[in-house]
């Protein structure tokens, strides 16, 4: 096992309750997508995965050792690519990539050799002789991408690897990723907002809010929480607006999401597809579509399902009486019996 | 042990490649403000006499130190924990008594030049017979440890980068004016005599003033263990402040 997390919870000083008994398992040869809103004690886990953080309670074992009590022998095993800045910025791209690589142990000749390699990989040569400070926001997280990987490390632990990234360097890193761990058998822990991305390159996602995990398992499994519902995305031509009723209206025929203002999305039950597009149409009218389609639910659909729920749960459990309370058992998405009940409160913006 | 010094090479090389760019206008600031302030000592007393010589001139050229060890090193250590950079070298499998040892030799040798440069210039200003004195090589080493490890302490201990800026020109401006760096003991208020004694700045100055006659004298090795305790001391303390882990 690559990462073992048992009961894991951080109480900080001041009293916040940044993990809250998360019990995760990632593989070797396996990517696991950690998805969570801001907050969610993401990098609070992270920091604990890489020895950087004691628990409070609980254990994490990297490798099956303890990285609060081994934290310099777990490093030794752990690629790492920060949100925010890393270090060397002032250095030359390849110095950067040489150094890092014999900081992480390897000889002068492998160290030039790796670099070498993924100068290439990543079509970072032409710019292997300028500073990493010069470079564009994409190229520095390409640069920080390939620092990571060297060493050939049997654990990488990525926090948004593909921020700034344009297309192709963006499927670059998701070839490097999963490359690693067909070929080499290495674990990937994937820290990303980016959920839709994240759905092809996973092999499981743990879903976190609040210090826990509130879901995990392959995507296909995670899709279960939403039933066979099927998502209706609607795009409004450029100028189009809905009523405050109109909004009411299709808010009760499923769970209605406005990710922009010219997009909708709904979530419904199968049975209720054609009914719902007759009153879509009905409602906004051909002439105001810009696009439409019909397609099953994405990952991104249960985790603002599960997520969001948690989000607006726990904001109203804040505004009732002031304190943080658990979500309520037994709410439901739209795949279940309950599916009425939620879909009154469906209305929200991302 | 073969990995600590592994370590702290390529460290040091990280530092001082990162100097790079900077190098120029560190190496054009430091002498400027050196040279200015022996030619101003010179200018106050209306004086050339070799004995004010021998007490600016080996003063200006620690402050050359002091002001790469003290400020440079605090407000490295402060923007490192503010932009995350200490993190990134947490996360790697690396001594932290190697990463401080780094910063100090880094800034240590970018202090050099404009410490050679001090001392050549006073030494033409003031007619000083200065001779090169071997224990010279154990002075700057120990200096630089000693006054990066009083920066590092201000950098690390100092949870707001703005003050800890603050807090650097402020030790910088009593060193300078209010320490028996540049000034004789004498010539300052009892407290202040005092307070000197509990500042390596003071021990560096002395040793390197020593350094530059010849001979080896008693109080010159005393001088020198002082400053190698203030170094092996600051060190330590750096080391155990230096919280790789974060809380």
């Amino acid at each position: 096992m690559a990462i073992e997390a048992v009961d894991l919870t951080k109480v900080y000083k001041t009293g916040t309750r940044a993990n809250d008994g998360i019990t995760l398992a990632v593989r070797r040869g396996e990517v696991c997508g950690l998805l969570g809103p801001n907050g969610a004690g993401k990098s609070t886990f992270v920091q604990q995965v890489l020895g950087l953080m004691k628990p409070t309670s609980g254990q994490v074992r990297i490798f099956g050792i303890d990285a609060a009590r081994k934290p310099d022998s777990v490093k030794r095993l752990i690629g790492y690519l920060p949100q925010t800045a890393f270090a060397m910025r002032d250095l030359l791209t390849d110095e950067a990539m040489y150094f890092t690589g014999r900081l992480k142990g390897l000889s002068h000749a492998g160290a030039i050799e790796q670099r070498g390699a993924l100068l290439r990989s990543f079509a970072l040569e032409e710019v292997s002789r300028q500073a990493i400070s010069t470079l564009s926001g994409g190229m520095q997280r390409s640069v920080g991408f390939a620092m990571a990987l060297l060493g050939k490390p049997p654990l990488l632990v990525l926090d948004e690897p593909t921020n700034d990234l344009d297309p192709l360097r963006r499927r670059a890193v998701w070839d490097a990723i999963r490359s690693a761990v067909t070929q080499e058998g290495a674990a990937c822990l994937l820290v990303t907002h980016n959920v839709l991305e994240a759905e092809h390159v996973v092999d499981r996602v743990a879903l976190i809010n609040a210090g826990k995990v509130v879901a995990q398992g392959t995507p296909g499994a995670l899709k279960e929480h939403v039933g066979d519902s099927i998502r209706l995305g609607v795009w409004l031509r450029d100028g189009v607006t809905l009523t405050e009723a109109q909004e009411v209206r299709l808010s009760q025929l499923g769970v209605l999401r406005r990710p922009r203002p010219q997009q909708l999305t709904l979530l419904v039950r199968p049975e209720g597809v054609g009914a719902t597009v007759d009153v879509v149409l009905r409602e906004i009218g051909p002439a105001a579509l810009a696009d439409f389609h019909v397609a099953t639910a994405s990952l991104e659909d249960v985790y603002v399902e599960l997520v969001g729920r948690g989000i607006q749960e726990t904001e109203q459990s804040q505004s009732e009486d002031g304190t943080l309370t658990e979500p309520a058992a037994g709410s439901a998405g739209p795949g279940s019996s309950e599916l009425p009940e939620l879909v009154g409160a469906g209305v929200r913006g991302e | 042990m073969q990995r600590f010094w592994l370590n702290y090479i390529h460290l040091s090389a990280i530092v001082i490649l990162e100097f790079r760019q900077w190098l120029g206008m560190l190496v054009s600031l430091t002498v400027a403000l050196n040279l200015g302030l022996v030619f101003t000592f010179s200018f106050i007393s209306g004086s050339r006499d070799p004995a004010l010589g021998m007490y600016v001139v080996p003063g200006a050229a620690i402050m050359s130190l002091v002001t790469l060890g003290v400020s440079m090193v605090a407000s490295d250590l402060a923007q490192q924990r503010r932009t995350g950079a200490i993190q990134y070298y947490a996360a790697l499998p690396i001594s932290k008594a190697a990463y401080v040892l780094a910063m100090v030799t880094a800034n240590g040798v970018a202090a050099l030049p404009g410490l050679i440069i001090t001392v050549v210039a006073g030494a033409w200003l003031y007619d000083l017979p200065f001779v090169f004195n071997p224990i010279v090589l154990i002075v700057i080493p120990l200096s630089a440890i000693s006054l990066a490890g009083l920066g590092a302490c201000i950098g690390l201990g100092i949870k707001n980068w703005r003050v800890v800026g603050l807090v650097a020109q402020l030790t910088m401006f009593f060193i300078m004016f209010f320490a028996p760096v540049m000034i004789p003991p004498s010539r300052l208020p009892g407290i202040l005599q005092l307070t000197g004694w509990l500042l390596p700045p003071t021990y560096a100055a002395r040793a390197f003033r020593a350094a530059l006659a010849p001979g080896i004298t008693a109080e010159a090795l005393m001088d020198i263990g002082i400053l190698a305790a203030f170094a092996i001391g600051s060190l330590v303390l750096v080391s155990r402040t230096l919280e790789w882990r974060l809380e």
